[in-house]
Formats: C-alpha cells, sequence, structure tokens
C-alpha cells in the first residue's frame, strides 16, 4: 500500500514549500527520446518564468551518458534511479520511486510527455500525491493567476494550455495544490541547442531505489520492440494525411488506391527537394481500419492522425480524401489546410484554409505541376 | 467474476458543445456511449463467458439522459450487461478528472462491498442459531435480488448442486458450507474493473489509473491498473490475468492478480474461446438480469463531500479560447482574391478592409465584388496563387 495519508483536500498546501520543475524523462535506442528533449526545453521555459531549478528524472537500468545529456539540453540537476528492477516499465513499481521522491523534495510541478505510458504515471501520482492533473499541454506559462470564486490571488502559478475541442484552447490551473502535475504533448516544444559546457554548473545526484524488496500484484512477463516506425509525424512540418476518399473518384468509381499514395509520395518529394520542409504522410483512422490491400505494409497504425492516433502540429496539413471527423480535427493543429474533398459540406473544407471542393485524382497532379513550375526558391 | 465496467454518457460526434459559466451542459447535447467504452464492454463479456459472473455498468451524469443509451448495453454483445448504476447527483456537477475518479471510485467500492455482503450475511448465519430454513430463505432472497451466483443457491428443480442445497440436502455440514462460502467470498474479492482508454469529450485516459488508486485507498491494498490492453486473457483456476498492452514502441505483456483495473484500447478485440468448461461457467452466473438502471446519489457514497464535484476539484479550467474556423478562408476558382492593395471601404455603414493582394473578398456585398471584378481588382482564386501561397 501506498504510503501516501488518504488523499484529503481539504488540509491546505503550504505552497511557498515547493521548489523546482521535474520533468519525467524517457529513452529511446539508448539517448534520450527526441520527445524528451522537447520536454526539457518546456521545462526550461517554466523553470525561468518562476525563477527555480530544472530538474530532469531518469528512472531506469543501466543509464550511463543519460544524465549528462538531460543537463546538455537544459537540466540544472538530475535525479537518477538506476536499477534493474525499473528495467520493464512497471507502471506501479515507477510510482511508489516518484511518490517517495516527491514527498521527500516537494517540487514544484512535475510534467510528463503525453505518452502512453507518462499519461497513466501522471493521473495516478497525481491522485497519489493529492495533486490535480491537467493532460495534453501544448504550452506552459508561468503567471499570478486570480481566481474570482476563491477571491484569492495565487502567485507565480503554471497555467497549463491544452486544446479543446478541436478549435480551440483551454487554459487550466492547479493554484491551491503542488506538485502541479502535466503532461506534454510531443511535438510542441522545439529541443534547446546541446550545450556540453552546462555540465560545469549542474548537479547529477543518484538516489537508491526505494523498497526494492516490494512484490507487487502486477508482474511484467515479457517486453516485445516492436519495429522502429519509418514515419515521424509529431515533427514533420508538412503532413499529407489520406482517408478513405482514396478508394474512389468523385464520380463514385473505384480507383486503386495505390495511386493517390503515389501521388502523395510525389507531392513530399517535391516538397522536401524544393522547400526543404520534412514532410511525412499519414492516415485518417478510418483509412487505417479498412486494412486496405493495396496498401498492406504502406499504410498501418503508425500512420494513424488524429484523437487516437498522432496528434500533429505541422505549419501544413494536406487532407486527401478525409471527411474531417470531430476525433480527426481534434488531433491537427496546423497553421494552414489544404483540403481536398467533392463534397462541399464536408467539414474538413469547413476547417480549411484552402478549400478545394474536388477530386484529388484531379487536384493533386495539377498541385505537383503547379509547385514544379514555381521558381526555386533562392 | 464480478466484473464492474465504467462506462459513459458523451456527446454524440455531431452534437454541439454547449457550456454555462464553463461548465459543459451535457443535458443540452446529443448522448451516446463512450465508443471506447463499449470496447471495454466486450472486454467484461469475454470474461464473463470464459469464468461466469456478472457484468455491472457504472455511470456518472443525469439519470435521465443516460438511461436510454444504457439500457441497449443489457443486450450487447454475447451476455450482455446484468445490472447498471448510474451515479446522479447536483453535487457532482463540475468535477474534474480527480473529483470524478474520487466519486467512481468510491462506487466501485460500494458495488464491491454490496456483493461480498451477502456471503458474510450467510456465514453469520450459518454460524450462529438460525435454522437451515431461515438460511434458505435467505439465501433465495439474496439469489433473487442477483447477489448471489448459481453455486452458492439456485432453483433448479431436483438437482441440489448449490453450496446452500447441500447443506439443505445434508450433504454438507454447517461448518463446511461455510468455509465453502468463505472461498467464494474470496472469488467476489477478486474483481475487475473495465474501462475505455478514453473519452470522445475530452478526458484523456487519466481516470481508469486514478480509479486504481481511490479504490486502492479505499481497500487498503495496491489495486494495479494496466492502460491501452490490446489482449486479454483469464486464467480459469486461478482467476489471474493476463494483459498484453503498447506503450511506445513496445508491447509490455503482464500477469496481473485480480482485483484490477483495465483500460482498452480501440484495437482490442476479444478472443475467440476455443473451450470453456460450460458448467463451471454457469455456476458462476447469477440469476440474471435487473433491467432497470439504478440511480445511486452522492450520499450513498459515504464520501467527504468536499471532495466531490467543483468543490473536490484541484484544475481549474479557464473560459476556451477559439481558434476558430481560418479567418480568409479561401475556397480554389471561387473565392474572389484582391489583384492590388486596397484601402478601407465602407459599404452601407460597414467597414471592410484594408486589404492587401491576395486577401479573400468574400465577406464584401455581392454588387461590391461585382464592380471590383469589373475593374480588374478581383480574380478568382487560382491554382497558381495557391501554389504560391501554400508553402510560403
Ligand atoms: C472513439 C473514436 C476515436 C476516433 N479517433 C479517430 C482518430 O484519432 N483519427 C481519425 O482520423 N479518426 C478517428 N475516428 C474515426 C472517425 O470518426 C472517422 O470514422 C474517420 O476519421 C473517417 O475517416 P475518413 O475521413 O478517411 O473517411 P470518411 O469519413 O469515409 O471520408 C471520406 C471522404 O473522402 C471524400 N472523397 C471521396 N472521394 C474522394 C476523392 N476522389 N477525392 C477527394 N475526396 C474524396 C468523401 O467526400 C468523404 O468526405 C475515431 C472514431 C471513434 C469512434
Amino acid at each position: 500500500m501506498s504510503t501516501a495519508a488518504p488523499a484529503t483536500t481539504s488540509a491546505k498546501v503550504n505552497l511557498a514549500e515547493y521548489r523546482d520543475v521535474w520533468v519525467f524523462l524517457q529513452r529511446s535506442d539508448g539517448r534520450l527520446s527526441n520527445d524528451s528533449l522537447e520536454l526539457l526545453a518546456a521545462g526550461r521555459k517554466v523553470a525561468d518564468q518562476v525563477g527555480q531549478k530544472l530538474v530532469g528524472l531518469l528512472l531506469g537500468s543501466n543509464l550511463r551518458g543519460l544524465p549528462e545529456e538531460a543537463i546538455d539540453y537544459g537540466a540544472d540537476v538530475v535525479l537518477a534511479v538506476d536499477d534493474p528492477a525499473l528495467r520493464t516499465f512497471h507502471t506501479m513499481r515507477i510510482i511508489d520511486t516518484l511518490e517517495s521522491m516527491i514527498l521527500k523534495r516537494k517540487p514544484y510541478a512535475i510534467i510528463f510527455l503525453a505518452t502512453e505510458f507518462g499519461r497513466e504515471l501522471a493521473a495516478r501520482l497525481a491522485y497519489r500525491v493529492n495533486s490535480g492533473l491537467a493532460t495534453d499541454n501544448v504550452d506552459f506559462e508561468v503567471q499570478d493567476y486570480f481566481n474570482p470564486k476563491f477571491n484569492e490571488m495565487f502567485p507565480k502559478t503554471m497555467t497549463q494550455v491544452r486544446p479543446d475541442f478541436g478549435s480551440r484552447v483551454a487554459k487550466i490551473w492547479t493554484p491551491r495544490h503542488r506538485p502541479q502535475v502535466a503532461t506534454l504533448k510531443p511535438g510542441s516544444f522545439p529541443p534547446l541547442q546541446r550545450d556540453p559546457s552546462r555540465r560545469a554548473r549542474s548537479k547529477i545526484e543518484k538516489l537508491p531505489l526505494p523498497r526494492p524488496g516490494k512484490s507487487y500484484a502486477l508482474t511484467v512477463k515479457e517486453l516485445v520492440d516492436l519495429p522502429k516506425s519509418n514515419v515521424d509525424l509529431e515533427h514533420a512540418s508538412v503532413v499529407i494525411g489520406l482517408g478513405l476518399g482514396i478508394l474512389r473518384g468523385a464520380d463514385g468509381s473505384p480507383r486503386n488506391p495505390i495511386e493517390a499514395y503515389k501521388l502523395a509520395t510525389e507531392l513530399k518529394e517535391l516538397i522536401e527537394r524544393k522547400w526543404g520542409l520534412k514532410t511525412e504522410i499519414g492516415a485518417s483512422r478510418g483509412l487505417v481500419m479498412a486494412n486496405v490491400r493495396a496498401l498492406e505494409g504502406i499504410i498501418n497504425r503508425d500512420h494513424e492522425l488524429g484523437q487516437t492516433g498522432t496528434l500533429i502540429s505541422p505549419d501544413l496539413y494536406i487532407a486527401l480524401g478525409v471527411s474531417g471527423s470531430a476525433p480527426h480535427r481534434a488531433g491537427i493543429r496546423a497553421k494552414k489546410i489544404l483540403a481536398v474533398n467533392p463534397d462541399a459540406n464536408a467539414p474538413i473544407l469547413l476547417a480549411a484554409t484552402y478549400s478545394v471542393v474536388g477530386d484529388l485524382y484531379e487536384f493533386v497532379p495539377k498541385l505537383i505541376d503547379t509547385l514544379e513550375a514555381l521558381p526555386d526558391k533562392d | 467474476m464480478l466484473i464492474i465496467a465504467l462506462v459513459k454518457g458523451v456527446p454524440a460526434r455531431t452534437a454541439k458543445v454547449v457550456r454555462v459559466d464553463n461548465i459543459v451542459q451535457r443535458d443540452a447535447m446529443e448522448m451516446v456511449v463512450n465508443p471506447n467504452d463499449e470496447t471495454a464492454v466486450q472486454a467484461a463479456d469475454y470474461l464473463k463467458r470464459r469464468v461466469g459472473g456478472k457484468i455491472v455498468t457504472l455511470s456518472m451524469g443525469p439519470d435521465a439522459r443516460l438511461k436510454p443509451i444504457l439500457t441497449p448495453l443489457y443486450g450487447a454483445e454475447a451476455t450482455g450487461v446484468d445490472e447498471e448504476i448510474i451515479l446522479s447527483d447536483p453535487k457532482l456537477a463540475g468535477s474534474d478528472t480527480v473529483a470524478t475518479s474520487y466519486a467512481v471510485g468510491h462506487a466501485v467500492f460500494k458495488i464491491y462491498e454490496k456483493h461480498v455482503a451477502p456471503f458474510d450475511e450467510l456465514i453469520e448465519l450459518i454460524s450462529g442459531t438460525a435454522s437451515i430454513q431461515q438460511i434458505e430463505a435467505k439465501a433465495r432472497e439474496l439469489y433473487d435480488q442477483n447477489m448471489l451466483p448459481n453455486k452458492v443457491y439456485n432453483e433448479e428443480p431436483g438437482t441440489r448442486t448449490s453450496i446452500i442445497g447441500h447443506l439443505v440436502e445434508g450433504n454438507l455440514s454447517r461448518e463446511e458450507a461455510a468455509v465453502r462460502l468463505r472461498n467464494e467470498r474470496a472469488n467476489v474479492t477478486k474483481f475487475v474493473i473495465v474501462a475505455g482508454i478514453r473519452t470522445t469529450d475530452g478526458e484523456t485516459g487519466s481516470v481508469g489509473p486514478q480509479v486504481a488508486e481511490v479504490v486502492s485507498q479505499k481497500m487498503g491494498i495496491e489495486l494495479p491498473h494496466a492502460t491501452y490492453v490490446e489482449e486479454l486473457d483469464v486464467d480459469p483456476d486461478s482467476l489471474r490475468i493476463h494483459a498484453g498492452r503498447r506503450i511506445g514502441r513496445m508491447i509490455q505483456r503482464l500477469e496481473i492478480e485480480a482485483p484490477c483495473l483495465m483500460t482498452f484500447a480501440p484495437e482490442y478485440v476479444p478472443k475467440k474461446i476455443q473451450s470453456v468448461d460450460f458448467n463451471r461457467v454457469i455456476e458462476n452466473y447469477y440469476k440474471g438480469k435487473v433491467k432497470e438502471p439504478m440511480k445511486w446519489t452522492a450520499d450513498i457514497l459515504a464520501a467527504d463531500p468536499a471532495r466531490l464535484g467543483f468543490a473536490g476539484s484541484a484544475v481549474i479550467v479557464g473560459p476556451a479560447i477559439l481558434m476558430g474556423a481560418p479567418s480568409g478562408q479561401k475556397t480554389l476558382d471561387k473565392s474572389l482574391v484582391f489583384t492590388r492593395a486596397a484601402d478601407k471601404m465602407t459599404i452601407e455603414g460597414k467597414d471592410y478592409g484594408p486589404f492587401k493582394a491576395g486577401d479573400v473578398a468574400d465577406a464584401l456585398p455581392q454588387a461590391t465584388k461585382d464592380e471590383l471584378v469589373a475593374k480588374g481588382a478581383l480574380t478568382p482564386f487560382s491554382m497558381k496563387m495557391l501554389g504560391e501561397e501554400l508553402l510560403a
């Protein structure tokens, strides 16, 4: 059983006791994951605004090199728990470890990545340490926050900004509780420049695993690595999204969807070559779930865009044959959208910066020709 | 096996979001069962078909609105749900995830308590001075209320296969019957909570893990949870759960001792059941369905009122800021755009502009547009213009 006393919100938290911004870092292939570098950048912003330290948390086994990397990318302090028991992503054990660190050190905020793993850790931990939770944020700001209902000013509170029902953002505060627990949507912050000179001013602390002998009602039997994804939708500047509309021409006649995929690939390569913008091809959930024979091995779950799939925030989203259902749009935060759909009432056309009422099979070749004909940049 | 499925009503995809005082007004919107929770009901159905037991759904929200969408779940999947509980109380309005989990977790605990209580009642009668007839009458009453499985009591004529049946027949002594009831009670303790990974109305998968934490604190144990479950099986003897889930680029396979909580990814599909010991499954079924969803108010929960609803919420949500439909939206070949810059114009008391070359003129009155087209100041938004703007 957890060591936390049964939660009560009635006990007033001494806010000033809580200091430093913690970020929960994860690795990928022996390095910090790209998302974790973004998380360090987000945490750096909060730490600077509140005038406290940024603390990188590394919980795992065989962490060699990772604490230094975290410092290089923005952390002032790294708290590392390096223990074989932490190798298997055992949620309950990691929560126990974090809980004991929080009770001892009282951080101002703790931010996780909004990944499958980060989400569950943040949720359960927030409850265990008697605090609130704000998920899927895209930005943070530290501000004095006045709440008219309590008629109280809460100095230097973390404003958590998250998308809300598609085309809106909401600001969220956890004014009366500490630590403020949040998750950060990957792709929201660019990583900081690597700066090894930071090491001279920083500190790495190694902590032992709390309660090493504890056994759990849940055991990890197996961890199987999945093949590496070759799409990186979160970090693309341009995303081309394919939907079920690629299966038919605008007149309803069947089309081989591989043609649409080839057109999309041609467009992607053109944009990468001519504009140097990282471009990726994604798909609606409808298309991914349809398991279209012709797209086997080409379009899979890694390509899924939207609320259930990958949340993206590119400069440009090109939607081809996508209707733009609410869960699809909820995952798209593009600066500009170009949508092609023969149905003038398709929701995606209403949300688009550039609407094309028409057939993607006619439009995309024309677009490619037009873009090719433009004078080269520079 | 007692299976508790958390089911939420969410606005239908087509519904408009209505808010008053920044609290979402669910009453004003068309509702459906959260699609991810339907996946959880499939998992519950699978568990029930493998090991027997009953499925109780638990929902929170206005009962009048939830009843119509919950009722069809009685016929869902192969076996359907057996009982439905709706936690409905104005005191719960404005709950954040923490306050929601607090209320839902307390209701889960209440359901669990309700299902062990009949065993305690019978064990007490058997250990005391009650006559066999009194014990049998009590068992029948509890069975009729859907609170005891066939294994403890049933009405199969002639076949006295239940624990109480054997006691009545004299095949079991009172002590033996009490021991067997204790074993069955222990099985109810191995309950399973299932839910969807998240709701379609903005909850991002926090309630599941938090409910596991609430129930843990309430029961003084550590109830494990697993999110994003895609593979599920159960060992009918030990009731141990085998679950596989995807986290990042890994499949993590787990063995879990119930009681536990799992949330199911949309990818979850119940396994085909190859062989099953039907007698055992049927022994573990309950009498049948209680078709009328039951309404619970907050005071049933024996919870701290300061932790419910808005008062119990740690998080405060500010007003939503509309990013809205993009301004200056352009439709290919249809929108009219300025060919050159134009000063501000006032037409019938309304101001428009100033405009830059390329700005869209769709908002201008038709007559003005016609005039400007004639002057060559407006032109349809062309493929070439689109190409030039797209990646600029
Ligand atoms: C719980 C839940 C979560 C979900 N999460 C997601 C999610 O994360 N992401 C997601 O995408 N979906 C999600 N969905 C699914 C979503 O509701 C839709 O079913 C799905 O997005 C539809 O995919 P689509 O737009 O490709 O297909 P459709 O809706 O079938 O649209 C196809 C479109 O193509 C157009 N079209 C036809 N021919 C052509 C042509 N020749 N050229 C151009 N256009 C053409 C049609 O007019 C139509 O608008 C979710 C659903 C649920 C229930």
